[in-house]
């Protein structure tokens, strides 16, 4: 197909509105995506009872397990165990107690004994979740997250159609130029580099979760089966409850040998159960599934499944995995990042900052275009300002606030309200986020440098705040092999070093004049089309 | 040892996508101005620079065998494009002695 | 875009069937666009997944694996359909196609898979 210059503009459409629609929902997914790489890592420095390096586990899995089993959890329909991991270091173990809620606790593989962290949603339930609910009620999270992600598709593909000079301006970043000059090749520039990384994550995070956003057209030939659907699909089991009394479970260790013994010769290297999970625990059709969730030496996730039959003994299910479902357990995989990969995981961590500083360097491309066209500042600026600063700067406020919260609260603080502290902590999320959003509105453009000054005080008081709560330093972390604490810290401070760059940055911001002929003609445009490099010859 | 041998293997990749995308960007006529500080023409070196960035796969494969390799080498990519755009922005004449091993 | 004049033999034949240029240009706005993208794109995207599922059952595929590829795929092609609904030239055969084929593949999937 030939590139035509209406075709080309028709993309500069699509390219500026669809990224002015989505972009402040898409800078919170890549922001929460960034830090939830490092979820774990955050759990650990929000709790410090869960800091320890990791150790080989010398209490069975019988021993942790079947206690449990046949006391708390001797009526719950549902009972699960996952195994200590190389970021996780304990064993979780959950269930549902007798007031139908679902209940987890933390083992030390060592001891035995359960481990009482702070309580606090963390990296893990709060950042993490956050990433792909947006914790917006009755899923309408879900649904603004895959509206985004299709929209990103959308913007990555328009965008490399209406760029005309990729090659030449690859490399090519100008900071001393006009500064929408400069914001555009800031925004070319992340895009570019890691263009594979920023169209796979919208496309396998719409994967992950094509049950809802396919809901209909993956059941017809179910004829609406869900739990037949994911049988097939992902080999499950499909039993249903029978209403007699539920079987003795002797050992798991025995099975986990079965499966263990199973894969390995199936996969001719050995393989490790690191999920135990029981369905209808207390039904007579109990089944047990162990599972190879998340291989450390793999991408692909969730391999390895057999589910057993815990009255007989028997397997019940079993299927190896066809080329579509191990596709998709390495474009997951891919997605979720639980494999064992330092290099990896700071690389995915690098390329989602990237995606912010793209995201973000786009909203203001168009905002500098827009002001060009008019003498006054048009409205339409203010107010995308207003929410690109609450959902850039603000978000990121705001998750520093809820670390400093976090270091603040006593452990056994009790909450208030009727909140416990968990909550607590996220209501100051919350506070500070919508304060920012005001702050945004009132200040207009001044609010930019303000929350950057303010993002680098709340970084550091977050690190001198583990430092005065638990003695963790950055140096006596790493002399502790706690690698985890000690990165998160140095983190934090290279992070508030960049705010306090960003925020000078933005005072010395010169007055913007019309010597840029370049500029002057991608805003004179129809369409400010942003990626529309139209940047002369030099 | 192992992890001596395994961060050398990752130092091989990314050297190898530095100068595969330090040749790519001296094909470009201000780039190479830039680093040479004269008004020569640029070197058609972007043949040999999608070589290297391609030949960086391989030591990706050695580490980590080809599953992680597929994730490990564009993102090694975008840290040495990266890498590359911001010496090309504040200190273009660092690349002189590679450029200087090009002409020759 | 808004002052597109190539527009096609075929077009014009399915415009003045029916009231003549005011559907071309409401066709052709881009709010109508808009709207095409994301809920035609939607639905033509769930037709995909639908119909092609149910083709590769009969076609002897696992039910499982026959799920697997509409799926790993459906998101492509609803970028592939947004794209199409921004740029196109005939906005009248596009949204016709769109439309229609969401319709069909809709209609005959759950069809085709009750057989």
């Amino acid at each position: 197909m030939k590139i035509t210059e209406d075709f080309r503009k028709s993309m500069g459409w699509l390219h500026t509105w669809a990224g002015i629609a989505v972009s402040c929902f898409l800078f919170m997914v890549f922001w929460m995506g960034s830090l939830a790489v490092f979820d774990s890592e955050i759990d650990q420095w929000m709790k410090p009872e869960l800091r320890a390096a990791p150790t080989e586990a010398s209490a069975s899995i019988d021993d942790i397990a079947l206690p449990i089993l046949q006391g708390e959890a001797n009526e719950s329909p549902r009972f699960f165990m996952t195994m200590p991991r190389h970021r996780r270091p304990f064993y979780s173990v959950g269930w549902v107690n007798g007031d139908g809620e679902f209940e987890r606790v933390q083992i030390n593989p060592q001891t035995g004994e359960k481990v009482t962290p702070t309580e606090s949603f963390a990296g893990t339930s709060f950042f993490y979740p956050f990433h792909y609910s947006l914790h917006l009620p009755d899923g309408i999270g879900y649904w603004i997250v895959g509206f985004s992600s299709v929209a990103m598709l959308v913007l990555i593909v328009s965008g490399i159609f209406i760029h005309r000079k990729i090659i030449k301006d690859f490399f090519t970043f100008r900071p001393k130029k006009q500064l929408r000059r400069s914001t555009l090749d800031l925004h070319n520039l992340t895009s570019m580099i890691a263009l594979p990384f920023h169209f796979i994550f919208p496309l396998t995070g719409l994967i992950i979760f094509f049950s809802i956003y396919l809901p209909w057209a993956s059941a017809v030939p179910f004829q609406g089966d869900d739990q037949e659907k994911f049988a097939a699909m992902f080999g499950n089991a499909a039993v249903e409850a029978s209403g007699d009394p539920a079987p003795e479970i002797a050992s798991l260790q025995s099975y986990v040998d079965r499966a263990e013994a199973i894969w390995s010769v199936r996969n001719g290297e050995p393989a490790k159960v690191d999920l135990i999970s029981i369905a209808l625990a207390n039904d007579a059709n109990a089944n047990i599934t162990l599972r190879e969730t998340f291989p450390s030496r793999a991408v692909s996730m969730s391999r390895n499944m057999t589910v057993f039959d815990a009255a007989s003994g028997d397997i019940i299910s079993d299927a190896p995995a066809g080329p579509g479902r191990k596709t998709h357990a390495w474009l997951s995989g891919l997605h979720f990042i639980q494999f064992n990969s330092w290099s990896l995981r700071w690389l995915y961590f690098i390329a989602g900052l990237s995606g912010c500083v793209m995201i973000a360097s786009g909203l203001m491309f168009w905002m500098r275009a827009r002001i060009r066209k008019g003498v006054i500042e048009p409205r339409s600026v203010r107010v995308v300002r207003g929410l690109s600063i609450g959902s850039i700067s603000g978000i990121i406020l705001s998750s520093g606030a809820y670390l400093v919260t976090n270091r603040i609260m006593p452990a056994q603080y009790e909450g208030y309200l009727g909140l416990d502290r968990a909550y607590s902590e996220v209501v100051i999320f919350y506070l500070v986020w919508i304060a920012s959003f005001i702050h945004a509105a009132i200040r207009g453009k001044a609010a930019w440098r303000e929350q950057a000054w303010a993002i680098a005080a709340t970084a550091l008081a977050a690190v001198a705040l583990n430092w005065i709560t638990t003695g963790d330093h950055p140096v006596t972390a790493a002399a502790q092999g706690l690698w985890q604490i000690a990165s998160m810290d140095l983190v934090l401070i290279a992070g508030a070093f960049a705010a306090i760059y960003a925020a000078r940055k933005l005072g010395a911001q010169q007055p913007e004049t019309g010597t840029d002929k370049a500029a002057a003609g991608a805003a004179g445009a129809a369409e400010p089309a942003m990626a529309d490099a139209a940047v002369p010859a030099e | 040892m192992d992890m001596i041998i395994a961060t050398l293997w990752l130092a091989l990749a990314f050297v190898l996508s530095l100068a595969g995308c330090a040749m790519l960007a001296m094909t470009q006529k201000p780039h190479w101005r830039a680093i040479t500080d004269s008004k020569s023409n640029p070197p058609k070196t972007a043949i040999p620079g999608w070589l290297c960035i391609a030949a960086a796969l391989v030591p990706c494969i050695i580490r980590d065998g080809i599953s992680f390799a597929m994730l490990l080498w564009p993102l090694i990519f975008a840290l040495a494009a990266f890498s590359i755009a911001m010496t090309l922005t504040y200190k273009p004449s660092l690349m002189r002695p590679f450029s200087a091993l090009l002409r020759s | 875009m808004t002052s597109v004049k190539s527009s096609s033999a075929m077009d014009d034949a399915i415009a003045a069937g029916l009231t003549g240029s005011r559907i071309r240009a409401v066709a052709d706005s881009r709010t109508w666009r808009s709207v095409l993208a994301i809920f035609g794109g939607y639905a033509f995207t769930n037709g995909y997944v639908a119909l092609l599922s149910v083709l590769l059952v009969y076609a002897g595929m696992d039910r499982g694996e026959a799920m697997w590829w509409p799926v790993l795929t459906a998101f492509l092609v609803f970028t592939a359909v947004v794209i199409w609904a921004a740029a196109t030239t005939r906005p009248l055969l596009t949204s016709a196609i769109i439309i229609g084929g969401a319709a069909a593949m809709i209609a005959i999937a759950p069809w085709l898979a009750a057989l």
